[in-house]
């Protein structure tokens, strides 16, 4: 088990260094042009922000209900890699928008303040475990599980509020050579995900255990 | 279904169901195009000096021109895209850029690559400081039985 992150590393890298050359070879789009390939980094790290709010989501729902400490391990690393991803969607986003719409940020979106908000969320659950001191995880479970109901509403939103961001349909009804660049780098996210995942739980792991060590060492 | 997606007009690319609310905003969001794109030429009839030419007509005189600018791009571009999805250019067909891509681009993907490698590097320094913290107290715990 402990060789599998480095070698989700390793494959997650190969991907990585592949994936600018399928996106500067896969065709423009009629009309954003050049501006429309950052969808290819933006839509993968959406996805894996969402996977990775529902593993916190459900980790923490497990440490409520069976007060195991792998589930807590496996929601704080989830939890730190939604805002990880969820920051690159936000970069990534405006930068996109700047372009494609004039402006970089419009607070009248339902989708961008959604995503704003539940990304608000998971800082607000690191700070709590950071400064919220002993039995902050069982509150900070609770906004994990909040966190996650929120995943339908941001993904939904651009088909029941009106808003300027394209709508979930666009992926469905991408042509086969976008939609294959743009699986490999959902891929090749998710397999860094997964890699990034394992090595964060760990580190919670080891974290727990010094702990333990530290107070057999007081007594 | 994806087939039948692509090349409707008139219909969002999330309203092939023809029942769905988005179907049923349409009447709606047309009239918002309507005015938004009246409010620009509403600004070109405004009186350049008090008391000289045409009034402007009421609601459209308190948006300053960059909201009623902004509107009208906005909406235009929501309609547009909305018809028709993500085209592919065609083949010899050329884009005509106004504002320069490549920065967003070249600045998007630097970010995420930075972000990435920075991540991963502060994560091993924090996993090797725990691990070697944790080697640390279990060799006191040995040493003192």
């Amino acid at each position: 088990v402990s060789q599998l992150p480095p070698l989700l590393l390793v494959i997650a890298a190969l991907m990585f260094v592949r994936a600018p050359f399928l996106i500067d070879a896969v065709r423009y789009e009629s009309t954003m042009g050049l501006v429309q390939k950052i969808f290819y980094f933006h839509v993968p790290a959406a996805i894996t922000t969402f996977t990775s709010v529902f593993v916190c989501g459900i980790a923490s729902a497990v440490y409520l209900v069976r007060r195991r400490r792998t589930a807590d391990h496996v929601a704080v690393a989830a939890a730190e890699l939604a805002v990880l991803f969820g920051a690159i969607v936000l970069v990534t986003g405006p930068l996109w928008a700047r372009k494609a719409w004039g402006v970089w940020w419009t607070w009248g979106d339902a989708r961008l303040v959604m995503t704003f908000v539940m990304w608000m969320v998971f800082v607000a659950y690191l700070l709590l475990r950071r400064f919220g001191g002993p039995g902050s995880e069982v509150l900070a479970s609770v906004a994990g599980m909040f966190g996650m109901v929120l995943v339908p509403f941001v993904y939904w939103s651009v088909n029941y509020w009106r808003t300027i961001h394209p709508q979930t349909t666009v992926i469905r009804t991408l042509p086969p050579d976008m939609r294959g660049v743009l699986n490999w780098c959902i891929y090749a996210f998710l397999v860094l995900y997964a890699a990034l995942l394992l090595i964060r739980a760990r580190l919670e792991a080891s974290r727990a255990t010094l702990d333990d060590a530290f107070l057999a060492l007081e007594d | 279904m994806e087939g039948s997606d692509r090349g409707q007009t008139g219909v969002g690319p999330g309203s092939d169901q023809g029942q769905t609310p988005t179907r049923a905003r349409w009447p709606i969001a047309r009239w918002v195009l309507v005015l938004a794109l009246l409010a620009p030429f509403s600004f070109a009839c405004r009186e350049p000096h008090p008391g000289i030419g045409p009034k402007v007509p009421g609601f459209m005189s308190v948006l300053p021109l960059e909201m009623r600018t902004a509107l009208a791009l906005t909406a235009t571009a929501t309609l547009a895209f909305q018809d028709k999805g993500f085209v592919p250019v065609q083949p010899g067909e050329t884009g005509q850029e106004t504002l320069p891509a490549t920065p967003l681009v070249f600045v998007a993907y630097a970010f995420v690559w930075l972000a990435l490698l920075t991540y991963v590097g502060l994560l091993w320094r924090r996993l090797a400081r725990v691990e070697r913290e944790l080697a640390d107290v279990r060799a006191k715990l040995q040493t003192r039985g």
